[in-house]
């Protein structure tokens, strides 16, 4: 019966032209009012390799303002739902638990009526020794089908109207909230299956090129005209890669010393602290260990691997009173020259080695008899500190 | 400063007082600095910044700034030139804003987006998806365009260019692409020998005759 009540509703014709308000709250005379651009499609989000459930929002790229007619994908068929004004730039914002969002850029262009994205994005972890130290989002299986006005004639239109409601209708019924079917939402998706008003050069009404092309277009043009001296390869360049690698930061509250000898980092340098692994070394244990040597191991992949992540070594010495014991200071830096020579062997470049140094002193009662191995004398302790430029 | 707080430094900043002081090596080596300095100023390089559709859209526009097509191609003569995407789209809407308000040849771009092969009917450039490779429905859109002035460009379809395509873009690289110059030429449409020099293949067109 409601399916029947749907069909059975009158499509209201829209006035050509009416006085609205636009989105600055402004008042304009003479402005056209066209149907809305429906979006559907499915988007899956894997997290780890498992399906998990996401939330959509859209953001209007000039005024910031969230897009109300929204509905996130649902975790059985991954389907979801937009209605949004044509010719506007928006950020697509997926969101996942435990993950940072991730945007995607969306242009609706002008005259388009329906508007079909489908996509797998794959939100996986990056680990360290166990730890979530960041997030690598891939997009797979992306495609996309726009529909304009012009292309489809009217019975096209309301046809391709009510597959779109229809579908909407299940949704709807496959999330459990059938409560929009008869709230005003309902209405205005009513209203982007009416007719729309088409001026004749609609397509003309915003044609100002984009300029953050400029520079892609050129690049172009300068190696076609020029095949003797440039390469294609030289589009490599501009090439983006299409996975969105992020690291979190890690606030660590100990390298905040003040003290005559210390030395404070890494805030003053403008790094971002991605992840801090500690060796302690005392008079028992004078080598690497072969399980420190796994850990720093493991270390030095991650630092070959991506290109953004540099390290730091930094050792320090631990004392109970202020005054600077020259022999731990030697003991210290013996180790901080350990642990650098067994990582340069291997870490491909030596570049990737940000800072090295040694001396800083810690108060020894910060710390629990655990994280000391029960000492207190000839205790040193070597910070290798990752980070990102 | 204390020897010992720092004792190696591994981006070559010193902290030894007895190094040479900083101002002497400046005057110095004054004219090489100067020489390096507008030398990397000309070089400047770009990052990385537009992803593969995005600089594959660009590659189209250009393939057909490089390709001059027979007057009876445009008419009325006022015509746009227009792009057909047959098959599954992989631009999304970044086509659009690259295309948009944009000339070529002196007329602007329109894009349409088409399911049937004779709605290709009008195009002047037929970009066919990776999708048509699969039950080799490629050969008859490739059968249809044949029969008109088209500059066809595929993506990463197999035996593309052997079978009458013009430009096939290879996958692995992203934007290399194999030509073929023959199929041009029977179509009245003239491409730049320049493309030539940028493709990784040039291929003969057998016509599925091997």
């Amino acid at each position: 019966m409601l399916f029947l009540c749907l069909f059975l509703l009158p499509l209201p014709s829209f006035s050509d032209i009416h006085e609205a308000k636009n989105r600055r709250g402004e008042r304009e005379i003479g402005y056209f009012r066209f149907g809305l651009t429906m979006v559907r499609g499915h988007i899956f989000v894997f997290q780890d390799g498992k399906k998990v459930p996401a939330t959509l929002q859209v953001l209007e790229v000039r005024s910031k303002s969230a897009e109300e007619l929204v509905y996130s994908p649902d975790t059985v068929e991954g389907s979801f739902f937009m209605f949004l004004p044509p010719s506007g730039n928006y950020e697509l914002w997926v969101k996942t638990d435990g993950f940072e969002p991730y945007k995607m850029p969306l242009y609706i262009p002008n005259d388009t009526y329906l508007y079909e994205i489908n996509q797998d994005i794959h939100f996986k972890s990056i680990r360290l020794l166990g730890n979530r130290i960041g997030q690598n989002v891939e997009l797979k299986n992306a495609h996309y089908n726009l529909i304009s006005y012009k292309e489809k004639n009217e019975e096209d239109r309301q046809q391709l109207g009510y597959d779109f409601l229809l579908d909407f209708v299940s949704y709807t019924f496959n999330v459990g909230d059938t409560t929009r079917l008869k709230t005003e939402e309902f209405d205005k998706i009513e209203q982007v299956m009416a007719k729309p008003f088409i001026p004749e050069n609609l397509s003309e009404v915003n044609l100002q090129a984009d300029t953050a092309y400029d520079n892609l277009l050129a690049t172009v043009e300068n190696i076609f005209e020029q095949p003797e001296t440039k390469k294609l390869s030289d589009i490599e360049l501009i090439h983006k890669n299409e996975e969105e690698k992020c690291f979190f930061r890690v606030d660590d509250p100990q390298n905040e010393v003040s003290s005559r000898y210390s030395f404070v980092y890494p805030k003053n340098l403008g790094e971002k602290l991605i992840y801090k692994h500690t060796l302690i070394f005392s008079k028992k244990n004078k080598n690497i260990s072969p399980e420190q040597a796994k850990q720093l191991d493991e270390i030095a992949e991650l630092i070959n691997k991506n290109d953004e992540l540099f390290l730091n070594i930094i050792g320090h010495t631990f004392q109970a009173d202020s005054l600077h014991d020259k022999k731990q200071f030697k003991a210290s830096a013996k180790y901080t020259k350990k642990v650098f020579r067994y990582l340069a062997k291997k870490i491909t470049h030596v570049r990737k080695f940000a800072l090295i140094a040694n001396g800083m002193r810690r108060d020894l009662s910060n710390f629990s008899p655990e994280e000391i191995l029960g000492e207190t004398r000839g205790l040193s302790k070597i910070d290798i500190v990752v980070i990102e430029e | 400063m204390p020897p010992y707080q720092l004792f190696f430094h591994a981006e070559n900043t010193h902290f030894d007082p007895s190094a040479p002081c900083p101002k002497v090596f400046f005057r110095k080596n004054f004219p090489f600095l100067l020489f390096f300095f507008f030398l990397f100023l000309n070089f400047a390089p770009v990052y990385g910044q537009f992803s593969k559709n995005e600089i594959r859209a660009a590659m189209i526009m250009k393939f057909a700034q490089f390709t001059k097509w027979p007057k009876e191609a445009f008419e009325p003569y006022h015509e746009k030139i227009t792009l057909g995407i047959i098959g599954k789209d992989p631009f999304g809407s970044q086509i659009d804003l690259i295309f948009r308000g944009r000339q070529t040849h002196g007329r602007f771009w329109q894009i349409r987006r088409v399911e049937k092969i004779k709605d290709l009917w009008g195009c002047h450039v037929v970009f066919v998806a990776n999708s048509e490779k699969d039950k080799n429905r490629y050969k008859d859109i490739l059968d249809f365009c044949r029969k008109h002035d088209l500059l066809t460009v595929g993506d990463n379809i197999e035996n593309f260019c052997a079978y009458g395509g013009t430009i096939n873009f290879i996958s692995n690289d992203g934007y290399h692409f194999e030509m073929n110059i023959e199929t041009a030429r029977a179509r009245k449409i003239i491409i730049d020998p320049n493309l030539m020099k940028l493709a990784k293949r040039i291929v003969a067109p057998t016509y599925g005759e091997e």
